[in-house]
């Protein structure tokens, strides 16, 4: 094989490629073969062109105003047929125990009766909105689209670093990724059968459409998006143009008594689905943040009237925050009366003073995060802080233990990754996407992989200098390695030659 | 009113306006079913290359793979059926009737000719689609160029109802390439986006992908200009502009155009999947009798003559 697979060293944890022995895992091979093919020179160009073909497609995010292509990395990360089912399997059990979980706290909060979780947890969370009692969504979802984030631990085994059910973003980078990678570096592609992704954009809308308000034939979905200067305002304009949805703001909508329309050309239109992309608290001024410009007044109270259906559903956000994270393996026990797939990252209850003297002793060796902070904001990685920054901490723990978590450092697993010189490992996560459409939950087969560029970076946040890869789940349903040939070859269509113009005579001229 | 044009003109502008069309609508099939066959699991590329090849009316020698598929209709100069041949030939054309093409149009097939085996040399190494997307910005600013500096007489209205043609015809291949007996979603999206439809289909459908819906759109919709109808529409538009003071009787060329568009406009929805490659084949046919017709009524020359020298008895 050629040198730059040869001269690939994983790092001393966990690598997706190669074991601690330095051979290729066997889902890698024809890749690692393939890439060896490209060598360095076409790797180089390649990975320019990917850059270039994002820049034009303004497949960007926005960081402080600015719009920024997220960079994407010519190697895919793989996962075999095997491991990728039984991940799916522990993310439809997550999924349907969290759904129970909002279901009962916005009711009857049995959960609550019996102690499962403290009563003071739920209530004491920013992501618990009172607002959202008496909300009854028409087919019971409330989780539309999940994303939920994972790492590879030391050991190679899978575990949940967080849930997100109020908006998950990312998806349109698996779509963007995915064509981009076919198109520059076909290569890589031959001979290896990959999980389609293409279809998500359907089965969102087919989604939306079945939590649509009841006795709707035909339910008008739109996207709800912050507008243009939101930082995944390109996601949002992607998934509208891929589910034929209108992509609509605050001020295009109007409420009427309890129904919800859009303002166009021909009138106001009636909406059915809401799907929305901004926060709880700027959706409806009249319950939430009363100088909201973002939402439509009265929108709540169609919800509750049942003539619109808000997806993700509101006050999803309890289930984001990480205190309650730490409940969820008791959440699938108490509602499905079955044991966890899928393990959590351990984590310090840091209300419980035992776990909270535990934890601030070895403070330093601890991954300190807020419970409603996302984006790798507030993240305080022990080892790396200082003195000072560990003390102000301490500190601000002591006097309000409920806003924080620690967990321990995980030492996530590395990919190989282009640096425009060589492959080397770099950390990577993955965010995989689960929709409910009420009838089935379905996981895109992939998801979003990001890759901390830095050279022993732990964090991979857009905002923080990640990137991504493609995330490829080879084998996928059609069955194994082998092509099966599902498109039986049907009525054979044969055209007639094409005409072609008279020649012009070039003798004698 | 329109100036008359030297009928040999007129001939060369039909065929640039074809052979331009047939690059950009060839690059698009190729562009997506290539690309859908690398993303999707459940394509299968030689069968995929024979329904591909079976299209576009080619009889290859032996079993091709998709690879050698894209090769052959991208790159087999010599026939004005692959992309670089047709616009090799675009530019023969072009090139004969210099003087009434706007200088800027020109120029841009005359460059997309020269650098033609510049791009065929990059897609050895880098694959097809930086070549596939060059040619589709190529032919898309030639049509643009054309649209908005010749000056809409009769040499726009020739090379805009070659357009027409080729263009009806290629959305009939586009279907074909298909098995429509056995229609998945993915390969539905397939057939919109070869053609650009996928959004405007989207948009229009709120979001449902089913095999009437989409079948119905790329056939007869009224606005979307890949449709057969509206290309078939276009033709006709153009075919009326042209003949508008001839005082001729029945017009070949327009019957088999009107035929062909009643066809489609008064297709009933449910009916639009049956006996679906007979009324591809008629639409096939429509385009190439209507092509003939046109040719014997505008662009008849008769035959060169030769004189022989012949010394008086």
């Amino acid at each position: 094989m050629g040198d730059l697979i040869d001269e690939y060293r994983a790092g001393g944890v966990y690598d997706e490629m190669a074991t601690s022995e330095r051979s290729i895992r066997s889902h890698y091979r024809e890749i690692a073969a393939a890439l060896a093919q490209l060598g360095t020179d076409d790797l180089t160009d390649r990975a320019e062109r990917l850059s270039t073909a994002f820049r034009d497609q303004g497949v960007t995010f926005d960081l402080d105003g600015e719009e920024r292509p997220f960079p994407l990395d010519v190697v895919p990360r793989l996962f075999e047929a095997e491991e990728w089912g039984m991940l799916e399997a522990g993310l439809v059990q997550r999924v349907k125990a969290l759904e129970a979980f909002l279901e009962d706290i916005y009711s009857d909060g049995r959960i609550l009766d019996q102690e499962v979780i403290p009563r003071q947890v739920v209530l004491s969370s920013p992501g618990f909105l009172r607002a959202a009692y008496g909300i009854e969504p028409p087919n019971g979802v409330r989780v539309q689209v999940a994303g939920i984030d994972l790492i590879r631990d030391e050991d190679g085994h899978l575990r949940v670093l967080e849930d997100n059910l109020r908006c998950p973003s990312g998806v349109s980078y698996v779509l963007a990724n995915r064509r981009a990678m076919a198109r520059i570096l076909p290569e890589l592609f031959t001979g290896q059968s990959i999980g389609a992704v293409s279809d998500y954009p359907a089965r969102l809308a087919a989604a939306l459409r079945a939590a649509a308000p009841p006795g709707v034939a035909d339910p008008k979905i739109v996207v709800l998006t912050p507008g243009v200067f939101n930082s995944a305002f390109y996601e949002h304009a992607l998934l509208a143009r891929l589910m034929g949805a209108e992509l609509v703001e605050g001020r295009d909508l109007v409420c009427r008594g309890t129904d919800i329309f859009v303002q166009t050309t021909e009138g106001e239109l009636p909406v059915h689905v809401v799907y929305r992309r901004i926060d709880d608290e700027y959706l409806d001024p009249l319950q939430f943040r009363p100088d909201s410009v973002l939402g439509c007044p009265g929108l709540l109270n169609a919800a509750r009237a049942q003539r619109v259906t808000i997806a993700n559903g509101v006050g999803n956000g309890i289930a984001d925050d990480k205190l309650v994270y730490t409940y969820v393996p008791d959440m699938i026990r108490f509602y499905l009366a079955e044991d966890p797939l899928l393990p959590n990252v351990e984590t310090y209850r840091l209300i419980e003073d035992d776990q909270r003297r535990e934890a601030v002793d070895r403070m330093a060796q601890l991954v300190w995060k807020k419970v409603d902070g996302s984006g790798g904001k507030g993240l305080v990685i022990g080892p790396d802080a200082s003195v000072e920054e560990l003390e102000i901490l301490r500190a601000e723990v002591e006097s309000r233990p409920r806003r924080w978590i620690a967990q321990r450092l995980v030492r996530f697993s590395t990919a190989p990754t282009w640096t425009g010189e060589a492959l080397e490992p770099r950390h990577v996560d993955l965010r995989p996407f689960v929709v409910n459409d009420g009838e089935r939950i379905w996981t895109l087969p992939g998801g979003l992989s990001r890759v901390a560029l830095a050279e022993g970076g732990l964090v991979v946040n857009s905002s923080q200098g990640g990137g991504s890869k493609d995330t490829w789940v080879l084998g996928g349903p059609t069955g194994g390695h082998s092509r099966q040939p599902v498109m039986i070859s049907g009525e054979r269509i044969q055209g007639p030659p094409l005409q072609l113009g008279p020649r012009h005579p070039a003798s004698q001229q | 009113m329109t100036t008359a044009l030297l009928s040999r003109v007129a001939e060369s502008l039909f065929w640039i306006g074809r052979y331009v069309e047939r690059a950009e609508g060839t690059a698009r099939i190729l562009d997506v079913v290539v690309h859908h066959a690398l993303e999707e699991p459940t394509a299968h590329g030689e069968i995929m290359a024979e329904r591909l090849v079976d299209a576009m009316g080619v009889t290859p020698a032996k079993q091709m793979s998709l690879g050698e598929a894209t090769q052959l209709m991208c790159f087999e100069s010599e026939s004005g059926s692959s992309i670089t041949g047709a616009l090799a030939a675009a530019r023969e054309n072009a090139r004969a009737v210099r003087q009434v093409l706007p200088s800027e149009l020109w120029e841009r097939v005359n460059t997309t000719w020269v650098n033609l085996p510049a791009q065929q040399l990059q897609s050895r190494r880098r694959g097809p689609s930086a070549f596939l997307a060059w040619v589709k910005v190529q032919t898309a600013a030639v049509a643009g160029l054309a649209d908005t500096t010749m000056s809409h007489d009769q040499t726009w209205l020739f090379f805009t109802l070659g357009r027409a043609i080729e263009r009806a015809d290629m959305t009939a291949r586009l279907l074909g390439t298909m098995p429509l007996d056995v229609l998945t979603d993915t390969g539905l999206v397939t057939l919109l986006r070869s053609c650009g439809g996928h959004e405007p289909y989207l948009r229009q459908a709120s979001g449902i992908i089913d095999a009437v819906g989409v079948i119905t759109f790329l056939l007869c919709d009224g606005l979307f200009p890949r449709s057969v109808l509206c290309s078939i529409s276009s033709a006709a538009a153009c075919i009326d502009a042209i003949g508008a003071n001839r005082r001729a009787g029945w017009d070949r060329a327009r019957g088999e155009i009107g035929m062909a568009r009643a066809e489609l406009e008064f297709l009933a929805p449910g009916q639009v999947l049956e006996d679906m490659p007979l009324r591809l084949l008629r639409v096939h046919s429509a385009c190439s009798r209507a092509s003939d017709s046109i040719a014997r009524q505008y662009f008849a020359q008769g035959p060169a003559t030769l004189w022989r020298n012949k010394t008086a008895p």
